[in-house]
């Protein structure tokens, strides 16, 4: 799985945020994303699959693997909910 | 070419319609200076918009497409365009944004009823704005809205508003992180990676230096009080 084309991370405000490049897309007009949120974006820009995605959250963070799975779960349905996540 | 001075750009535009020179009327200017970017609109242009929205004139397209070709050359040097209303008092400007058919200009008309000639409209929908030496100021624009109202003044941002319809009137400030989203969608940005990222800048800065409200308001002289007060911090009479 990989991010698609067309999308910006930035710190802005003491956040990390994720917008669109094109405006008429039909995401949102920004997202905010938390720390973890923004280790698995980053690793997803280059692709990644479930596994190395588990276990980079736990290895940074050092949680059990069914936790780490079930975040890294969630996170990939928000991004396929904002149509971002492109499945190859 | 005419040449127009717009948030202090200087700007060649080509039009063939009419329209673009009527709207840009106020922003003449006779200039031998080297203008900052020249903007054309090709026929071809005209017509491939004409085909998606077959109402609109060739004057209208042509209109249209020179806002969103100036726009995006004004935001590559820094002259961002705000989706808003703003007016100006005591020498202070003011921008209220929502989304369209929310009541901006008729908070504006309210503010204009209650407190008279105090309030000059700087523009009623597409002000530009610019930081200069860490102030961000608002330019009146040649495109304004269907009520026409535009002037070709400036004047420093004092606080931006974003407008929602509620029963009873109520005001607050925000902090930068509830207001980034709400003014980057309010930001026109050019459908380029740099743009985007620059208009995020932007609206960074902006939130950091400009007192940021949120009204809740109902059509009244109340409403206008309210927001008039909390925001300029002058006395309503």
């Amino acid at each position: 799985m990989k991010i698609k084309d067309g999308y910006i991370l930035s710190e802005v405000a003491g956040t990390t945020v994720v917008v669109p490049i094109d405006p008429d897309h039909t995401f949102r007009n920004m997202v905010k994303l938390n720390e973890t949120g923004k280790l698995l974006w980053e690793k997803l820009l280059t692709g990644a699959q479930v596994d190395t995605l588990v276990a980079a959250i736990v290895e940074e963070y050092e949680i059990d693997d069914a936790t780490a799975r079930k975040d890294v779960l969630r996170f990939l349905d928000t991004l396929r909910a904002y149509g971002v996540l492109s499945e190859e | 070419m005419p040449k127009y001075r717009i948030a202090e750009l200087l700007i060649e535009l080509s039009s063939q319609y009419g329209l673009v020179e009527r709207v840009c009327e106020k922003y003449l200017v006779e200039t031998s200076e080297d203008v900052d970017f020249s903007i054309h609109v090709g026929v071809d242009e005209v017509v491939a918009l004409r085909e998606r929205f077959p109402e609109y004139t060739a004057a209208y397209a042509e209109n249209l497409i020179t806002c969103k070709k100036v726009t995006n050359e004004a935001a590559k040097r820094g002259v961002i365009l705000f989706h808003s209303a703003a007016v100006e008092v005591a020498g202070h400007a003011y921008a209220f944004s929502a989304p369209s058919g929310t009541g901006k200009s008729t908070h504006i008309k309210l503010w204009r009823t209650r407190f008279g000639k105090r309030i000059n409209i700087i523009n009623g929908d597409k002000p530009f704005l610019r930081e200069k030496d860490g102030t961000f100021y608002v330019y009146g624009s040649p495109w304004c809205g269907k009520e026409g109202w535009n002037r070709n003044t400036s004047a420093p941002l004092a606080g931006v508003c974003f407008l929602t319809r509620g029963e009873k009137n109520s005001i607050k400030r925000i902090s930068a992180q509830e207001a980034l989203p709400r003014v980057f969608a309010q930001l026109l940005k050019p459908p380029e990676a740099e743009g985007v990222r620059a208009s995020l800048q932007f609206a960074d800065r902006l939130i950091t230096r400009v007192p940021i409200y949120q009204l809740a308001c109902n059509i009244s002289d109340e409403a206008a009080e309210l927001s008039f007060a909390t925001m300029t911090g002058l006395a309503p009479d």
